[in-house]
């Protein structure tokens, strides 16, 4: 027995030099949180990080413009996702996969935001200069208000419509914790004014440019903040800070200024004040789509969800080079737009702010305060000028609803399939769709489907959470 | 390491040297049925407690007291033998078997026990019947053959996984799948799923590198106390298989061929062209003359008739001291679906030698690559099974000239076929090695190194018809895993008192590593590879490791064979848990009792073998990610931005995570009834699991969408009822029938954190159509109720949650209405033989289960018109007079909401059928030894999966699981591909 003993011993002897072994491993493709912010090449990754996940198809990789587009009335639907057929029709329930996983990928990219709005004060890193944090905390802000204003226009009725006090989006200011706080959604008013207060506050620390050209136009700039700022005030109807605004951004000639003709897509120059920056490698597309998924035809290897409406086509003057540069017809002998000529890479940048949407921010901003005036005149004339077409004249406009028709009708043009042509209706209380639509009735502003359904799949967790009107 | 355990050898041999005697007795102990030795024999010396028991070859070495001269041999099933020793040092004993009962060996793990005196629950399933009912791949040898044990195919796609559950499903997130184990080598495959980026339920089969006609056995470890010596990695039961290893004597050489075809079991109805035109004149005004008149039949162009063929070649032999078995075999599959191939070569050798009476040692090396030609499922455009039914009739596969045609979103299925590359390739190697000594006549040190190394490869080469300018993948992975396992097992006979026990150390580690390319733009078709492209738009390479360290033990201990008491332990420490969690320690203890052996059962004249046990103890469940428990950034395209490196929040923090633990209460009796025609064996089980690994879900506005947790707990119990019985018996013709059943309750006990819906309930969705509900199945489908169309006015109608009528669609009304797991499965085998005929057939069962079409929202979707092909039951509509109908009135207000996700999709899943129906017939031997070479000869037909009864209607497979493997989706299909029914002839010839 006592060799037995022996044996024993020595096998768990044996044994216990195994257990040595290391049970911790770190992963190899990722870094715990500290890390995250532990200095300033960490911290910097973590702020692109916010852009790149804003990148995402959900966000501004095409899904919420596309939305909009088949919400209103400047493409068809021929496609065939369900959820995105819902939409289309009008029809769409609380469950909707679609626009839940849109909500989740923006509450993402939040979140990145506030870690690095957080953290960024914090980090250990000398080297990290005070200007550095400020402008790093100062990026992240205007992401944070880029991504809350497109959530609230597309989940909240617009103020025309409800009011100050429509249920507007959740505010969350903070990064994650642990602590699971379920909160509630804030008014359309107290949204706005957060996001205000992020630009605002963000303006000063703000770059005017970077060294490179992608970044410049990929990254946020006191450019691109007045500019996000002139589309709140005008969403908003404060019409003088719309202009004032617009004009802070193009009075940087240097920076911003009209493309001479259509070839600007695809390139960073000066018509973008901001545009998401992809590329072959790195982009938003995923297998449901894309900007030149949804925007072009099937034989390119696209989608070809969504061609040009039949009331687009009509709005165009034939000779417009704005149809007639920017279009081609596909097999299905339908019209699509060339905006985003790649749907083999998907490498097209997201166009989010042009020049000309600044352009036509304050050409519309002072019609509302003036009438038909010669500075709009002369804004919306360098668009027309470019179109190939007449210029227009004092004389053409009966009065201001006249002009500003005029101008939202140009915005159309300039601006179709970009995605701004939902609130560009809904902000003057009109319908989505034009008389003689099915979806007429439905498309009313301040009808319940004009806007999505907060996920069901939130409600389910969040109490705190209520459902917008007709999707109970 | 190594260098650790060969010291530790030689220390162990030097203790042996010191250890050796004068007078001892060494022999082999066979019987009729095991010449080459039987196991676990109780040797002893007459009059004292001086004792061993025979190894795993029938081999034993005993130290005889002086003035003692009898040897006694016993063992369960055999009639107990005396030998005097006189002058002999050798004792070779052929036992008698006791036609009352039987011994047989059941294999356990890290060891051997006889069934009859095993406490454990354990399904076992020998060679014998796999040759029997020959079988495709390994996992389908165990349909309908196991009680508890659920096998549910995925689809029908070559090399597909089946869902194996036993006992029930006893994880949320974490992995549902069996521990399998092959000669002691546990399998990589909890991340079987990373393995394959192509859509559709396509976990790939673990044992698909390993064919039927090699296992000697497999068994299904069931209960606590069969698997709690497999600690954080036995909760959802274990598969042992142990390959067929050579028995001494003269050499053996098989062939065996077989060679069928297949089809699928169902194919989903689908509009002609002249129904749709009528349909879409129907919807449109417009005449069926302005549509378009010529078409193409894509389901029909992508349902073929498939062709099955293996050949088998295996030698097998030995002398006293070495074994041998090889064989070689080559699997070629061309399923029933466009452009899905699959070839398989593997190759095994296994072998062992001693090289003393004290020493052995051994290798099991089994090789295999497997060519996949792969196509897409379920939910892809590029699927061929999904998008042939998708295809407007109209879309036609080629232009006038005869060239493919570009069809955008929903791909020429042709061209695919035709022109891309869709390969996976699997090379796979899973050995071990050991080495044995008897350290004391009665204590075996064996230490065991095993690896499984896979490696995959990946292609996908779609050409410029298909993706423009083209476009090309490669994934390569390697998953390369060594285990250590070093046990030291002694037991010994002290009269009537026998002591087993078990001790032991593993240590195991597994290194993944993948290298992905993707390109785009190629100059042509004709250049495969990814260099060739002008950009490439990924180059990835990844690593991940894990490791897990145990120790375990198991003691038995038997009084006069009649109580039985065995317990287990082990300690697990994972690095896939967070650092206060690292460690846990499962348990397991049983106690039974042989009543047949008592005195008054004992002359029973209709009772042969009775036993009762009962057992409890716990096992967990460690297949979570490997990095789950801390908060993590993540680098990768997913950071990075406009070419600058970046990274994301990917993960939040939860250093508290820790294992799953199941605790398992069983039950069991085993009776052999009339000279043992009827055997019956009976479980009543109950298993908690605890800390169940959860995803709560919280809220977006987090940033993240769930949060892992240790939070919630479930049961499963159930009944599993085994009886095997000779019905008739005469000295030509047997019918004999076996009826495996397993009845099983599942409930979600707790879901802490989870939401709350609308009745107070916690749940966790799994899907859009399902969830786990607490005090429901995990598998809860939750939809609308949807009520068929009102004869009146022809609307849809569908129930509100307070049951009244409604025609609104509102997903508010979502009720309870069904769970995807059976309450009853299992499989009934009769046989008949007639001299050398034998006629089996095998059917199985499954009942209560319900399964949703989801694809069906999509095929009976009237907004689909023009955007897809259609139910044809959509020309069924109600008019005036014809109020019975399927759909709604043309353009009625429920048009656009009649196929809106409800019960309008969701079936009764309940199904019997014929899995197997196979016929051989035994050459007799007086023809075949005419011959002089063949020794024997066998053919045989099969008939599989060739009838199906059941309540769906034509196009509806009821073994469907787009889910795979993830266990909050089950019974759910999209356009998953039907099982296949094949027609199979075989040879197999023994030289």
């Amino acid at each position: 027995m006592k060799n037995l003993k022996t044996i024993v011993y020595t096998g768990l002897l044996g044994g216990s030099l195994f257990s040595c072994e290391d049970l911790d491993i770190d992963p190899q493709q990722s870094l715990s949180t500290e890390l995250a912010f532990a200095d300033k090449q960490a911290v910097e990754g973590s702020l692109l990080g916010v852009y790149s996940l804003s990148q995402e198809f959900e966000v501004f990789g095409s899904l919420p413009h596309v939305i909009a587009d088949f919400q209103s009335d400047n493409v068809d639907f021929i496609g065939s996702f369900p959820t995105l057929q819902d939409i289309r029709l009008y029809a769409t329930q609380s469950d909707n996969a679609t626009i839940r996983d849109l909500w989740r990928r923006h509450y993402r990219a939040i979140l990145a935001a506030n870690a690095v709005i957080q953290f960024t004060p914090e980090s250990p890193d000398e080297s990290l200069t005070a200007e550095e944090r400020a402008q790093f905390v100062a990026e992240a802000r205007f992401m944070r208000a880029l991504l809350m204003f497109q959530m609230v226009n597309l989940f909240a009725q617009p103020v025309q419509v409800g009011g100050e006090g429509a249920a507007g989006i959740p505010i969350v200011s903070e990064a994650f914790t642990g602590e699971i706080i379920g909160y509630p959604r804030s008014t359309v008013g107290e949204v706005h004014a957060f996001i205000l207060s992020d630009l605002t506050n963000s303006l000063d620390d703000l770059p005017v440019s970077y060294e490179s050209s992608s970044f410049t136009r990929g990254r946020a700039t006191q450019g691109a903040a007045n500019a996000l700022l002139s589309r709140v005030h005008l969403y908003r109807e404060d019409w003088q800070l719309a202009a004032d605004r617009a004009e802070d951004v193009l009075e940087n000639e240097a920076l911003y200024g009209l493309a001479s003709n259509y070839d600007f897509w695809g390139e960073n120059n000066a018509e973008y004040v901001f545009s998401i920056q992809n590329s072959e490698i790195d982009n938003g597309r995923t297998g449901s789509g894309g900007w030149a998924s949804y925007y072009n035809p099937a034989e390119d290897g696209a989608r070809g969800d969504a061609p040009f409406s039949e009331y687009l086509l009509e709005s165009y003057d034939p000779t417009d080079r704005r149809l007639t540069e920017l279009s081609k017809e596909g097999e299905n002998e339908r019209m699509y737009t060339t905006k985003f000529p790649d749907p083999v890479n998907h490498s097209d940048n997201s166009p989010i702010i042009r020049t000309t949407e600044v352009v036509l921010n304050r050409a519309e901003a002072l019609a509302q305060l003036d009438g038909v005036n010669q500075e709009s005149l002369d804004l919306i004339n360098l668009l027309r000028e470019r179109a190939g077409l007449s210029a227009v004249a004092a004389a053409d406009f009966s009065g201001k609803t006249d002009f500003v028709d005029f101008i939202l009708e140009e915005r159309r043009k300039e601006l179709a399939f970009e995605g701004h042509r939902r609130m560009d209706l809904l902000r003057y209380g009109r319908a989505l769709r034009p008389v003689g639509d099915e979806q007429f009735e439905a498309s009313q502003a301040g009808q319940n489907k004009t806007i999505l359904p907060i996920p069901q799949r939130e409600l389910d967790i969040n109490p705190e959470l209520v459902q917008n009107d007709g999707y109970n | 390491m190594k260098r650790v355990l060969l010291s530790l050898a030689f220390v162990l041999v030097a203790v042996i040297s010191l250890k050796a005697q004068s007078r001892t007795v060494t022999g082999t102990v066979t019987s009729e049925e095991e010449p080459q030795g039987i196991p676990g024999v109780n040797v002893s010396v007459k009059g004292t407690m001086v004792g061993t028991i025979t190894d795993i070859d029938g081999s034993y070495s005993l130290t005889v007291p002086e003035g003692s001269d009898v040897l006694v041999y016993s063992f369960v099933g055999f009639l107990t033998q005396e030998k005097t020793i006189g002058n002999q040092n050798q004792l070779d004993v052929f036992l008698e078997p006791d036609v009352k009962t039987l011994g047989e060996v059941v294999v356990v793990g890290y060891g051997t026990q006889s069934s009859k005196l095993s406490l454990q629950s354990i399904s076992t399933l020998d060679n014998s019947q796999i040759e029997r009912m020959p079988v495709f791949t390994a996992q389908e040898a165990l349909q309908g053959q196991a009680a508890g044990v659920q096998l549910t195919g995925t689809s029908g796609v070559g090399g597909s996984q089946q869902n194996i559950r036993i006992r029930g499903v006893a994880s949320l997130t974490a992995g549902g799948s069996p521990l399998f184990v092959v000669d002691g080598v546990p399998l990589n495959d909890g991340s079987s799923d990373d393995y394959s980026n192509t859509s559709g339920a396509v976990a790939l089969n673990p044992l698909m590198e390993l064919n039927p006609n090699e296992i000697e056995s497999i068994s299904v470890l069931k209960d606590a106390s069969a698997v709690a010596i497999y600690g954080s990695r036995g909760a959802n039961g274990v598969i042992l298989i142990e390959t067929k290893k050579g028995k001494s004597g003269q050499s053996k050489i098989n062939v065996d061929y077989y060679q069928g075809i297949q089809n699928p079991t169902t194919v989903r109805p689908y509009m002609s062209l002249q129904q749709y035109n009528e349909y879409r004149s129907l919807r449109t005004g417009t005449p069926i003359t302005d549509l378009p008149q010529q078409g193409f039949d894509w389901p029909d162009a992508v349902i073929q008739q498939g062709a099955i063929s293996n050949l088998n070649l295996s030698a097998s032999g030995g002398s006293d001291r070495t074994t041998y078995f090889i064989s070689g075999t080559y699997f070629k599959q061309d399923t029933y679906a466009l452009g899905n191939e699959l070839d398989r070569f593997n190759g095994r050798l296994n072998m062992t030698h001693e090289f003393s009476d004290k020493a052995r040692f051994g290798a099991n090396i089994g090789l295999a690559k497997t060519y996949n030609d792969r196509i897409n499922s379920d939910n892809s455009t590029y699927a061929p099974l999904t998008s042939a039914f998708l295809h407007l009739p109209y879309n036609r596969p080629y232009d006038e000239n005869g060239n493919y045609t570009r069809l955008g979103f929903v791909p020429n299925l042709l061209a695919i076929e035709d022109l891309a590359i869709t390969d996976y390739i699997t090379r796979r190697t899973t050995a071990n090695t050991f080495f044995e000594v008897d350290v004391l006549p009665d204590l075996t040190f064996r230490t065991d190194w095993g690896i499984d190394q896979i490696q995959t490869e990946e292609t996908f080469r779609y050409p410029d018809i298909v993706e423009p300018t083209g476009s090309g993948y490669k994934r390569i992975i390697q998953d390369y895993k060594w285990l250590s396992t070093n046990t030291l097992n002694y037991q010994k006979y002290f009269g009537d008192h026998y002591v087993g026990g078990l001790l032991g150390y593993s240590y195991e580690q597994s290194d993944f590593s993948s290298i992905t390319v993707e390109g785009s733009g190629f100059v042509s078709d004709r250049l495969p590879n990814v260099a060739s492209a002008a950009t490439p738009t990924i180059t990835s390479a990844t690593g991940t490791n894990w490791r897990l360290a145990s120790y375990f033990t198991r003691l038995n201990y038997r009084y006069d064979d009649k109580f039985l008491f065995e317990g287990s332990a082990r300690r697990d420490g994972s690095s896939r848990f967070g650092a206060n969690n690292r460690y846990g320690t499962f348990w397991a203890l049983s106690g039974g009792w042989i009543l047949s052996e008592e005195g008054f059962l004992q002359n029973s004249s209709w009772l042969d073998f009775l036993k009762l046990n009962v057992s409890y103890g716990t096992s967990g469940n460690d297949r979570i990610s490997n990095f789950e428990s801390l908060g993590l950034y993540q680098a990768g395209t997913l950071g990075d931005y406009a070419g600058s490196p970046g990274i994301y929040p990917s993960q939040p923090a939860n250093p508290l995570l820790g294992w799953e633990e199941s605790a398992q209460f069983d039950l069991t009796v085993n009776a052999s009834l009339l000279s043992n025609r009827l055997d019956i064996e009976a479980s009543v089980w109950n298993k908690d699991t605890e800390g169940l690994l959860l995803d709560v879900p919280i809220p977006y506005t987090t940033g993240y969408a769930s949060l892992t947790q240790n939070a919630g707990s479930m049961r499963n119990r159930g009944v599993d009822l085994m009886i095997q019985s000779t019905n008739i018996q005469t000295p030509s013709f047997e019918w004999r029938t076996i009826l495996n059943a397993g009845f099983l309750q599942n409930e979600v006990l707790d879901l802490p954190g989870a939401s709350k819906d609308n009745e107070d309930r916690r749940f966790v969705e799994g899907s859009s159509s399902q969830r786990a509900i607490e005090g429901h199945p995990v598998n809860t489908f939750y939809l609308v109720r949807y009520q068929g169309i009102n004869p009146e006015t022809g609307e849809a109608e569908w129930l509100t949650k307070d049951g009244e009528t409604t025609n609104t669609y509102s997903a508010n009304d979502r009720v309870i209405v069904g769970s995807a797991i059976p309450r009853l499965s299992g499989g009934l085998t009769n046989t008949f033989t007639y001299k050398g005929l034998v006629l089996s057939a095998l059917i199985t069962f499954v009942e209560g289960n319900h399964i949703m079409y989801d694809d069906l929202r999509f095929l009976n979707n009237p907004n689909n018109l023009n955007s897809f092909n259609l139910d044809p039951q959509l020309l069924n509509y109600w008019t005036d007079d014809n109020r019975n109908s399927f759909a709604p009135k043309l353009n009625g207000d429920t048009q656009s909401s009649f196929a809106q996700r409800s019960t309008q999709q969701m079936r009764k899943g309940d199904h019997i059928r014929l899995r197997n129906l196979s016929l051989t017939y035994t050459i007799p031997t007086g023809i075949i030894e005419r011959t002089k070479i063949i020794r024997s000869a066998r053919v045989y037909g099969m008939l599989q999966n060739f009838f199906t009864l059941s309540n769906l209607e034509a196009g509806l497979e009821p073994e469907v699981n787009d889910g795979g493997g993830n266990n909050q989706r089950q019974g759910e299909s999209f356009f998953t591909p039907a099982q296949a029914k094949s027609i199979t002839l075989g040879v197999s010839l023994e030289f």
